[in-house]
């Protein structure tokens, strides 16, 4: 089995680094050579990209709208793709929609899940608002746990 | 009489916000405004001040599609500013940049944006069930040029590797390697994608404007060359100003540019059209088998120049990484002085000028002005709208729309990921 592929979206703003500092978090509690993460800046279209060639992929990333501030969101697979707004243009790919994509051609990892951190109103702050701080540590440790399990299925098999 | 009024209200994106307002009143169009607003604006009054130094990043982050243009547009008029001359395997280097940006950025646009118009799907991801291998292809050559432009710039989004003068760094022996394998495999998508372009049934319609790109004395234009037009204009981009002048119209905070006071027309198709004799042999034969008289002066046949111009980027790419020895300098030696430059390289989308001033030896920017394409076509995008309603006047509302709506993407303006958004008010008299 190749690596598990912890791949961390956002940016370095506000609640909207939820999932750079969740992946950072991971990097430090796994050994490289089983899991590999990275951390991505509204990639778009070439999200599939960087799970090519990998089975398991996990997402961490700040989303909006559906639930209080700092609530934890878990999809899997194609369900993600429910989020996807039609009208696709090159300007606003997020990753619900390159997932659909991904999904229509066949270009889907074997298992990718998705965790979400609900955030409120994007905020020109290097800091995390004190609610999604709060949250970070209980995001954290469902990625740890997502991982964690899959590497147990790595190692049974 | 009837008349109709098809408004679009307000389209708000935050890479642009467009909106469009068409008055038809029997037989006759009364008014037709296409209103852009550019966000590249603030950019030139943010930049006042900036060390020489701060630029390329800055402007990189104009656009997240085509940002390579913005810095080597202003990589190269800081140059000119300063008197810097780049040595010619920087300028290699360069032209490998605009490559992966016109692979990724003309690859999203045909298979995103504009395919899905031409299969009468309503978006790429509808496009992808039906016709998944057509746009595992798109995906394919746009990852590729993605690659490239994150070997260049460090990584694909807003790059960092750019400079005036030169690169931070440079691809070692072992990343051009590794790149130009998977660039090797892929000639032959690209093939394949010109020949599907050609196959697709588009509108047939013909459009009357000067074609104003780049040209340059033996290669086709990327980042240097004269600025030429289909009509006989020929001069060097400190002359640019002189020819075409940027007017505020009441319905766009967006500038009309005009040259000698008319619409003119830039982007892939004008660039092709400008430069079929310059296309490299094996581009060339490809534009041949398309079946097309060329020069074209129909707008819909940008998506085969677009196509075209992926071949000769990957094709170029090939060549260049083939013959590429690793060079210890990456960048000139750069000394700012008071002076002032211009520059014009061609972003995927056209024709991108900027001039930068610097009153001062210490290199922070006095006065900063840019001209993006989309600026500079979008008199002529009106002026292509007006024909498209007058040739379809008798179609329905929705027709009309979906028309119109393809028209605009079909430009691929800044404001494509509004223009699916496009919601029209008509109100018939």
């Amino acid at each position: 089995m190749n690596k598990v592929r912890v791949i961390g979206l956002g940016s370095p703003w506000g609640d909207d680094q939820a999932g750079w500092r969740a992946a950072a978090a991971l990097r430090e509690m796994f050994d490289e050579n089983a899991v590999d993460v990275r951390v991505l800046d509204r990639p778009g279209a070439a999200l599939p990209q960087h799970w090519q060639n990998s089975d398991w992929v996990v997402l961490l990333d700040a989303v909006r709208g559906v639930g209080e501030v700092g609530r934890i969101h878990a999809l899997e697979g194609a369900a993600i793709r429910r989020y996807a707004t039609s009208g696709l243009s090159s300007h606003n790919i997020g990753v619900a929609e390159a997932v659909a994509l991904a999904d229509a051609v066949g270009a889907l990892p074997r298992r990718l899940y998705l965790l979400g951190l609900e955030i409120g109103a994007p905020q020109p702050s290097a800091k995390l608002s004190p609610e999604v701080e709060c949250a970070l540590a209980p995001f954290t440790e469902a990625a740890r746990a997502k991982v964690a399990e899959w590497l147990s299925i790595r190692t049974e098999r | 009489m009837s008349e109709r009024r098809i408004e679009v209200p307000v389209l708000t994106r935050v890479e642009g916000e467009g909106a469009l307002y068409v008055h038809i009143d029997g037989e006759q169009v009364k008014d037709l405004r296409l209103n852009i607003f550019e966000p590249p604006r603030f950019f030139e009054k943010f930049l006042e001040g900036r060390s020489w130094k701060e630029v390329p990043d800055a402007v990189a982050r104009i656009c997240g599609i085509c940002p390579v243009a913005y810095q080597m547009s202003a990589v190269h008029a800081i140059e000119a500013a300063f008197g810097v001359a780049v040595t010619p395997e920087i300028r290699q280097l360069r032209r490998l940049n605009y490559c992966g940006e016109w692979m990724e950025s003309h690859s999203l646009h045909i298979h995103l944006l504009a395919a899905p118009d031409f299969l009468g799907y309503p978006d790429a991801i509808a496009l992808a069930q039906d016709h998944p291998d057509i746009v595992r292809r798109g995906m394919r050559l746009q990852g590729l040029g993605n690659s490239i432009l994150t070997t260049m710039g460090g990584r694909s989004i807003h790059p960092v590797n750019a400079r005036v003068g030169g690169y931070y760094r440079a691809p070692d022996r072992a990343e051009a390697a590794a790149l130009l394998t998977r660039l090797r495999d892929a000639v032959a998508d690209a093939e394949e994608l010109v020949r599907w372009t050609a196959s697709l049934e588009l509108p047939s319609i013909m459009r009357d404007a000067p074609f104003v790109s780049l040209r340059h004395a033996h290669e086709y234009p990327m980042n240097e060359g004269r600025i030429v037009s289909s009509e006989g204009l020929d001069i060097s981009a400190a002359e640019f100003e002189a020819h075409v002048e940027e007017q505020q119209v009441p319905h766009s905070t967006a500038l009309h540019a005009h040259l000698h006071g008319k619409p003119y027309w830039v982007g892939p198709l004008a660039r092709l059209n400008n430069n079929l004799d310059r296309l490299p042999a094996h581009t060339a034969r490809l534009l041949t088998q398309t079946g097309i008289v060329w020069p074209s002066r129909n707008p819909y046949h940008s998506v085969m120049a677009r196509a075209l111009e992926i071949h000769l980027a990957l094709t170029e790419a090939i060549s260049i990484l083939e013959n590429y020895q690793p060079s210890r300098h990456a960048h000139v030696a750069v000394t700012p002085r008071a002076g002032t430059g211009m520059a014009a390289t061609e972003a995927p989308r056209g024709m991108l000028w900027h001039r930068y001033e610097f009153t001062e030896d210490s290199g922070l920017v006095s006065r900063a002005r840019i001209i993006p394409p989309t600026s500079q076509n979008q008199a002529h995008i009106e002026a292509d709208l007006r024909a498209t309603v007058h040739e379809h006047i008798d179609w329905g509302d929705d027709a009309l729309r979906a028309r119109l709506e393809a028209g605009i993407r079909n430009y691929d303006p800044c404001i494509s990921c509004s223009t699916h958004f496009l919601q029209l008010t008509v109100v018939r008299t």
